[in-house]
């Protein structure tokens, strides 16, 4: 193993104190920790806090929740191919408020690593941290291994809002711990390691490629597909995708079923109104 | 859910007690370079340039305050409070602005002033990255908020690289409310003063 | 040797987008090949694969290959299933499925890389906002040979929503964006973001029309 794999490893496997240090040294310095479970729940918080601060911010709860996913997406979703958007700074909140994703927290310091954003200007006056539960790594020293993996641009390490004293900086600094399934990944043995993910993208298509991807904290891309693929729990699939799938192996009854969407056709599904004959319907007559 | 709960949950996942010691955390292998001021410096200059940064090497306070007139070209400029541009007679030039104490009043200014004058916490050779801690006498607003920036600091200041910095004592990072590694990338112009 | 494709429609063309179907069919003549649809088609087997259930995405996709075991190019209008096929399928069948699944191709890649066609004779005098999707080059090649048809910037499709994995909608900043970018149509080639975003532009009574790449490339 690696030693970033096995630095990483290290702190999955004791994560609840490497959390509990960072919260200890963060709100120590004057910052403030949530944990939160989805980007739902984050959205609402944001969206609560603004309002309480009186801090406009244009879009609304859902607004905020595309937002956060983009920033600090789920680990699966990252390693199918979908990239945080770390370097985004969200203008909604005209320079008031600003919510940025994490690279990395570390504990002994309770520091928050930001990389790839232009630093720079008095900032914002309520900066909000999203972070997944799982970017946390013990000491300062083990940054110097992990931040050249990302390539960034200037980096910054907040470790609270401004100190007394101080002309500029946040007056509040909120750092907003998220779970969002990360801990049942946690709880699965096959499945915890891929918690290790920094997001470093070099498993990323579109990258430098090829055949030789190498993961420097010893995720097995190979075996991803079929691990990110389980089968899903009872209730979405199930007997509902057997019986999908017996019919869609049946042309004939693929068809009934698709007159009988159309004859119970609900507005809920969000998609427009089914035209009166299908492609099928059209070819045959056209061949006429 | 709450706190607890999280922690509860965590430790579940984990099978882990509460309070239970994490063992030794591997120790990461860190690059320590041996290279002399003269080593370190050559360095400097080549990544320095290659981020778009000007470099100005001078021996003297005199020659110091001599570049940053010259790129004040008898303009206006706000300095920090950082004490190495008191010693190098900075703050008394012509033009300079400093001695901020309200937030108010330093926003306003910084609004309208192209020039920034502060120093920084130290310099990374390998890189080329200049590293500022913001402490109320060096604010955020001077040191990166303007067009350009005019960053005095002495020689002593250059570390050979990021694993020296991390590697001293963490105390440092948490002395200070934000630490910043400045690689260049489409920043505002940024000068070097090196004394 | 007969120039010839057979299409792969997909499952959502078929129910609720068929002139998308009919109109790469069309082009597709135009550009010189013989067009067949094999009736044992059905679907790719992408919903079950995004709600997780490998097994039953298999036995679909088995059906898909059986169905097209012999066609020299199969021609599918979704970027999203065409990936299914080529990529995902082999995963789950194993190497057989790797040669039939092979021959798949999206409708615009098929154009620019076997057809080898650029310009199909195409005329779309609107204002168009082309919705992002992967593999979107060739796409966007064709549409640069479209007589009258002026591509408006737009680079956030954010909220473009989702209809099998996580079942999102389209997000009302989406819709605004769209409309303020004065594009009269959006062009498409996700079949389902199409469909869902042109739901979301007619319950807020927007003008502003959704198509398939295939349809525009199909206007005289």
């Amino acid at each position: 193993m690696t030693k970033p794999a096995e630095i990483r490893g290290h702190v999955l496997a004791n994560l609840d104190h490497y959390l509990a240090e960072l919260e200890k040294q963060l709100t120590g310095q004057g910052g403030k920790v949530v944990y939160l479970s989805s980007a739902d729940e984050v959205a609402d918080y944001i969206e609560l806090l603004a309002r309480e601060r009186e801090v406009r911010i244009t879009g609304g709860v859902e607004d905020i929740r595309r937002h956060v996913e983009r920033l600090e997406p789920r680990v699966e979703n990252y390693l199918q191919g979908e990239s945080s958007a770390a370097a985004e700074v969200l203008p909604m909140a005209g320079g008031e408020l600003d919510i940025s994703a994490a690279a990395f927290l570390v504990a002994e310091a309770g520091a928050i690593c930001l990389a790839g954003q232009r630093a720079g200007g008095a900032g914002p006056r309520i900066q909000i941290v999203v972070a997944g539960i799982e970017k946390v790594l013990p000491r300062m020293r083990d940054v110097a291994v992990f931040l050249p993996l990302l390539d960034a641009g200037d980096t910054r390490f907040l470790t609270g809002p401004r100190r007394a004293g101080e002309l500029d900086g946040p007056e509040e600094l909120y750092l907003i711990l998220l779970d969002g399934g990360r801990s049942e990944l946690l709880a699965d043995v096959e499945k915890r390691d891929l918690l290790r993910c920094v997001r470093c993208g070099a498993c990323l298509p579109g990258e430098a490629g090829g055949d030789a991807v190498v993961c420097p904290v010893g995720i097995d891309i190979e075996s991803l597909p079929l691990l990110l693929r389980e089968e899903a729990p009872a209730e979405v699939g199930g007997w509902k995708f057997r019986l999908w799938g017996f019919v869609m192996r049946r042309p004939r009854l693929y068809e009934f079923a698709g007159q009988m969407l159309r004859a119970f056709w609900r507005e809920e599904w969000g998609l427009p109104a089914p035209p009166s004959k299908t492609f099928r319907q059209s070819w045959r007559e056209g061949k006429k | 859910m709450s706190r607890d709960a999280v922690f509860e949950s965590l430790r579940l996942a984990l099978g882990r007690k509460k309070f239970q010691k994490p063992s030794t955390p591997p120790e990461p292998l860190l690059f320590a370079r041996n290279w002399t001021l003269e080593q370190r410096l050559e360095r400097f200059r080549e990544a320095f340039a290659a981020r778009g940064g000007t470099l100005h090497e001078v021996s003297s306070a005199e020659e110091a305050r001599r570049v940053v007139a010259e790129q004040m070209a008898g303009g206006e400029a706000v300095a920090s409070g950082a004490p190495l541009l008191a010693e190098c007679g900075i703050l008394g030039l012509a033009g300079v602005q400093s001695g901020f104490a309200d937030p108010e009043l330093l926003r306003n200014v910084c609004q309208t002033a192209r020039i920034g004058i502060s120093s920084c916490h130290c310099l990374l050779a390998e890189s080329g990255t200049v590293v500022l801690r913001f402490t109320p006498e060096e604010p955020r607003s001077i040191a990166l908020g303007l067009p350009l920036s005019l960053i005095v600091v002495s020689r002593r200041k250059l570390l050979a690289n990021l694993d020296e910095l991390l590697g001293l004592n963490p105390r440092n990072f948490e002395s200070s409310s934000e630490t910043v590694l400045i690689n260049g990338s489409e920043r505002s112009e940024i000068h070097l003063i090196l004394i | 040797m007969t120039k010839r494709v057979s299409l792969f429609v997909t499952c959502v063309v078929d129910q609720l987008l068929p002139r998308a179907g009919l109109a790469m069919a069309d082009v597709l003549k135009r550009v010189g090949y013989e067009v067949e649809f094999r009736t044992a088609q059905t679907c790719c087997g992408r919903p079950a694969y995004e709600a997780g259930c490998r097994e039953q995405a298999r036995a679909v996709g088995e059906h898909f290959l059986a169905a097209f075991a012999d066609a020299e190019f199969v021609v599918t209008p979704s970027t999203s299933c065409a990936s299914m096929l080529r990529k995902r399928l082999p995963e789950l069948s194993g190497p057989a499925a790797r040669e039939v699944a092979g021959r798949v191709w999206e409708f615009s890649r098929f154009l620019v890389e076997i057809a080898k066609v650029e310009d199909v004779g195409a005329r779309f005098e609107h204002q168009v906002v082309v919705q992002e999707a992967e593999g979107l080059n060739c796409g966007l090649r064709l549409l640069g040979h479209v007589k009258g048809l002026e591509q408006l910037p737009m680079s956030d499709w954010a909220g473009s929503g989702d209809l099998w994995g996580s079942c999102e909608p389209v997000s009302p900043g989406l819709v605004n964006r769209i409309v303020g970018s004065g594009a009269s149509h959006v062009v498409g080639m996700e079949t389902e973001r199409l469909l869902l975003l042109r739901r979301a532009l007619q319950r807020g009574s927007h003008a502003i029309e959704t198509v398939h790449l295939a349809e525009v490339l199909a206007s005289r």
